[in-house]
């Protein structure tokens, strides 16, 4: 019998308004959904399997963090911010172009001297030097969701977007995605998470340039489609099973609702190497036949929500 | 864009960037700090004059820079290829000065109508092409998403090189192009919404010489398009054809040449293979390795410029609603 899975993680995707499948199905579901839903599904997840969330930076979550932290105070999960919440940037860089955008969101933290706090400098110094605008970044998006989190919530890892981290492979940035690991290692002693959809390009990359997946772990999509697997799904098996050293994160293990979910069990048990699976649920009934299934073993069913 | 052609060119090489031109200092600042083997040029015209190696320029600046740079490259190098991103430039005027000045050259030239490479809309135009839904008789489409909602600042709300049709229409007019021909007929009107100088909004209602008629709505100023969507329903003779980013839906009343009546609905991920490397979407990788694949033969790429020319003429029409 294949072995359980060490982690099991509740996306945020369909509560943001993301579906990889369809833009119409997208908007149905957020008509649904409101920040009520959004925590009794979290809770109906947490209570069924699931050990921790993995969210964008997204503004919408805040105040759901903050209803559930009044609401259930004593609720304990795991914390997987993503970050940048790409969209929200991509339209306030067409709203002020893309200096108007970086100057507005660092002129942000000239309120109340926060700038030198934070880098011991003035926004020119943040500016000035892409790493640190970085750090400075990841600083601002975490802090305001650690500060509103449930107590009890514990931050296990911190990732970067595929936008940045696929563009940092095609540009070779090594230090970059150097600097970004030893940054969340050193800050938040927590592993670097990092998305991407070019699972075999990634390893290559590290391997050339002799990095280390010690402090990392990586999310990328594994489902029996192949579905945003490239260059290869053959590929991504291939790299998948000649290394065990990898901390990978499954995603789009549904394939955006083309498989059937006893389906993509099925595959994912299947699959050598990989022990955690994150997926996105709309609604507590697909909550708890989700990570039931995924789970291998059925969990006592709990009411919905615990209050 | 220029950072994601960049990637994707780089990534599909398997090489560094090592050439670029940009005169944002703090871009420049940027990149010279992450990337310190570029040679960075302030200036694009002392870049194609110092660099003999350069095989072709991808250019992403702002759309009513696209016309002069162009002419200055072919000017400067004949054998110079050049992608740009769409749409070629802000008028059909320039466009037909940049079309009779690259005839006169050997330079592979193609613009990033990429809609082309998303395998939806080439699915879709496979299915038009062998005449699935019969002879076509109307359509609507639309290209959406959810951007201004109040007063925008910088060149795409400027009136001369702005405007939700610059902006946000091309693809979907490109598209009606490649799917019907050119309309004969137009009619419909513009709206402003947020915006001082320029339209937020486009209906135009168009008929072509097949007799198809139809409209395009065209905005960035609608709720709940979180991402940029275009979309087109196409009703024929034996049926409906509709297509968006996600998928193409053919409803057959009966049987076709090839298909026995029915609906079928492909999603994008059944139709979409898996690329060299992902940066954005698929096309994006598919569109870029067609135009390294042509700059060895100087051949031009579709959709070229001369392609690209009539979405200008066609927005040059719109413009005058």
């Amino acid at each position: 019998m294949a072995k359980p899975l060490e982690r099991v993680l509740i996306g945020d995707n369909p509560f943001i308004g993301v579906d990889h499948l369809s833009q119409d199905r997208a908007r149905e579901k957020l008509t649904l959904l409101n920040v009520q839903k959004e925590i009794s599904v979290l809770q109906t997840a947490f209570a069924n399997g699931a050990s921790g969330f993995v969210f964008s930076t997204h503004p919408a979550h805040l105040e759901a963090f903050s209803l559930l932290a009044k609401e259930n105070p004593e609720l304990s999960f795991e914390l997987y911010p993503l970050l940048p919440y790409a969209q929200g940037y991509v339209r306030s860089a067409t709203e002020k172009g893309m200096v108007g955008m970086i100057s507005e969101l660092f002129g942000q933290l000239s309120w109340g001297g926060k700038v030198k706090a934070l880098v011991g400098g003035g926004i020119s110094t943040i500016t000035a030097n892409p790493y640190k605008m970085l750090e400075t970044f990841v600083d601002m998006e975490i802090g305001r969701f650690l500060q509103v989190a449930p107590p009890k919530a514990k931050l296990k890892a911190v990732f970067l977007h595929e936008i940045i981290v696929d563009l940092a492979l095609s540009l070779q940035l090594r230090e970059l995605l150097e600097r970004y690991v030893s940054y969340i290692n050193g800050q938040y002693h927590v592993k670097a998470g990092l998305v991407t959809r070019n699972f075999e390009r990634l390893v290559q990359f590290f391997e050339r340039n002799g990095m280390s997946f010690d402090n990392t772990t990586i999310m990328t999509p594994f489902n029996k489609a192949g579905f945003q697997m490239n260059p290869t799904k053959e590929a991504c098996e291939r790299v998948l099973a000649q290394r065990s050293d990898i901390d990978v994160i499954a995603m789009s293990i549904l394939a955006a609702g083309m498989i059937r979910l006893d389906e993509a069990v099925g595959y994912i048990e299947n699959l050598p190497n990989l022990t955690s699976v994150v997926v996105g649920v709309s609604s507590e009934e697909h909550a708890v036949k989700t990570f039931q299934a995924l789970r291998a073993r059925p969990v006592e069913s709990r009411p919905l929500v615990a209050r | 864009m220029g950072l994601l052609h960049a990637g994707v060119h780089s990534a599909l090489q398997g090489a560094p960037l090592i050439v670029a031109s940009e005169k944002e200092g703090f871009i420049v600042r940027m990149i010279q700090k992450m990337i310190p083997q570029a040679k960075i040029y302030e200036d694009y015209t002392e870049m194609v004059a110092n660099e003999p190696d350069l095989e072709g320029v991808v250019i992403t600046t702002p759309i009513h820079t696209h016309a002069p740079i162009i002419m200055d490259i072919l000017k400067a190098r004949e054998n110079l290829g050049i992608f740009v991103e769409k749409p070629l430039c802000t008028n059909y005027s320039d466009a037909v000065k940049i079309c009779t000045a690259v005839k006169r050259t050997k330079c592979a030239n193609m613009v990033g109508f990429q809609k082309r490479y998303a395998a939806t809309f080439k699915r879709a135009k496979d299915l038009l092409s062998t005449g699935e839904i019969g002879q076509p008789q109307f359509f609507k489409s639309y290209s959406f998403m959810s951007d201004i909602f109040r007063k925008g600042k910088g060149w795409r709300f400027d009136k001369e090189s702005g405007g939700v049709t610059l902006e946000v229409g091309p693809h979907l007019l490109d598209l009606l192009i490649w799917y019907f021909g050119e309309p004969e007929r137009l009619t419909g009107f513009r709206k402003r919404l947020y915006s001082e100088q320029v339209e937020d909004y486009v209906h135009a209602a168009m008929e072509f010489p097949s007799g198809l008629a139809g409209y395009a709505d065209i905005s960035w100023s609608i709720r709940n398009y979180r991402l940029p969507e275009v979309y087109v329903e196409v009703n024929g003779t034996n049926g409906v054809l509709t297509v968006c980013d996600d998928y193409v839906k053919l409803q057959l009343e009966g049987d076709s040449a090839t298909t026995p009546a029915g609906t079928y609905l492909h999603r994008r991920p059944q139709l979409q293979p898996s690329v060299p490397f992902l940066l954005g979407d698929p096309e994006f990788c598919l569109q870029d390795q067609v135009f390294q694949d042509n700059l060895q033969t100087g051949r031009s790429s579709e959709p070229d410029f001369e392609d690209a020319a009539k979405v200008n003429s066609l927005m040059d029409k719109i413009g005058n609603l």
